[in-house]
């Protein structure tokens, strides 16, 4: 049985500009995926900032791998301007800890 | 005459005059009858603030017009000490053209004090993805100030901005009293020969360069803003320690400095009628080795 939980971007993040929030939605994520299969997450196309969508995302991704990450995260409403800055820190995050995997 | 045309025609600022300022704001003559600026910006409020941060007893002995610039910009309100009695009563109309002196004080605030520099301008007719490309950039180099700033006193740094509509022009500054560029980038050993061979402010702006690659940092502020001036034939000067980075019309020079400043100063100017974008920004980022781009949209 899928279990999944939408997830309004204001109920995690009380703001889109920093690493620390970033931080703190990215933990918020954590814990609800730890509940739910799927985590379908509504950015109401607000701009957010390459530091917040790294932590946020990116490391959300690094930790629960590409394949996971695409099973499991569903990002809607994401504002055009900032689907490039997504794509970028989920890759390079993912390629980081893959890299990183195969060297121990 | 020339107090008018100060308030309405904006020169573009060079390095000269940053360097000069900033030879002068350290210097005890300041207080005491030194030469004022013929045309104040952001970037002299700024460094003040942060000069008399340390310097306190300075507070009523500037020059005149720079104290009417620096009771504009708020600057005792900054500092928490109270204005000269002589300027209690004199408030100028100039919120739709100033941006007040900020305290960068909580990271956690950086949404807010980015809306407040926002509101500056709305007025003048951005487009929207010239309103983002600006509330990215603000967010990534108020980031940088608190990575950097090793704060002891609750004063991160500081931003203010200006604008000078009927000249179309803009500027913004951000000035932190933290760890030298130089000195932060040291920290990442694998920068060490790049270091020995570079200018540390040029080098801070190149992608993927970081103090704290394994701290999660991964050093978009300053690429960001270079990327966004360059784009639009802006001005971007970075200064820390004894070295200074400069682009204007997309000329870049990079050269060492007479006098040191501690911490990072960065000075933003653009024409109002250029528009940014930060999405051509983005898809410059490369993508890593291996990688395909996989769509993870609904």
């Amino acid at each position: 049985m899928i279990s999944i939980c939408s997830v309004d971007i204001d109920s995690i993040a009380v703001g889109f500009g920093s690493r620390p929030l970033g931080v703190k939605a990215r933990n918020s994520l954590l814990h609800l995926l730890e509940s739910n299969s799927v985590l379908e997450i509504d950015f109401h196309n607000r701009s957010i900032a390459p530091s917040f969508a790294d932590e946020c995302l990116g490391q959300l991704a690094a930790r629960l791998g590409l394949p996971d990450f695409k099973r499991r995260i569903r990002l809607l409403n994401v504002c055009e301007s900032t689907k490039p800055l997504v794509r970028h820190v989920v890759l390079r995050r993912c390629s980081e800890a893959a890299a990183e995997a195969a060297a121990q | 005459m020339i107090a008018i045309l100060s308030c309405s025609v904006m020169r573009h600022s060079t390095p000269k005059d940053i360097e000069s300022w900033l030879a002068a704001v350290q210097s005890p003559a300041l207080g005491g009858g030194g030469r004022e600026p013929l045309f104040l910006k952001p970037f002299h409020l700024a460094t003040l603030a942060l000069a008399m941060r340390r310097h306190p007893v300075r507070c009523t002995e500037l020059p005149p017009k720079l104290r009417r610039y620096a009771h504009t910009m708020r600057l005792w309100d900054t500092l928490d000490r109270p204005a000269p009695p002589l300027f209690r009563a004199v408030r100028r109309h100039t919120a739709s053209t100033h941006a007040p002196l900020e305290r960068l004080r909580d990271e956690r605030r950086i949404d807010d004090t980015t809306d407040n520099l926002l509101r500056l301008f709305k007025p003048l007719r951005l487009n929207q993805a010239t309103m983002n490309a600006l509330q990215t950039m603000l967010f990534e180099l108020m980031g940088n100030c608190f990575a950097h700033a090793g704060v002891q006193d609750g004063m991160a740094g500081v931003v203010c901005a200006q604008v000078w509509p009927k000249g179309r022009r803009a500027q913004i500054t951000l000035a932190d009293a933290g760890v030298d560029i130089r000195a932060s980038l040291a920290k990442n050993t694998a920068l060490s020969s790049r270091l020995a061979a570079e200018n540390s402010c040029e080098l801070a702006t190149f992608y993927g360069v970081s103090s704290k690659p394994k701290a999660g940092h991964s050093g978009y502020g300053l690429t960001v803003a270079r990327k966004l001036l360059e784009q639009i034939g802006g001005t971007l000067y970075i200064r820390s320690g004894k070295e200074a980075f400069f682009t204007a019309s997309n000329i870049q020079h990079y050269f060492p400095t007479a006098v040191s400043f501690d911490g990072c100063l960065l000075v933003i100017e653009w024409d109002l009628d250029r528009p940014m974008d930060v999405v051509a920004v983005y898809e410059e980022f490369p993508l890593p080795e291996g990688v395909t781009e996989d769509d993870l949209y609904m």
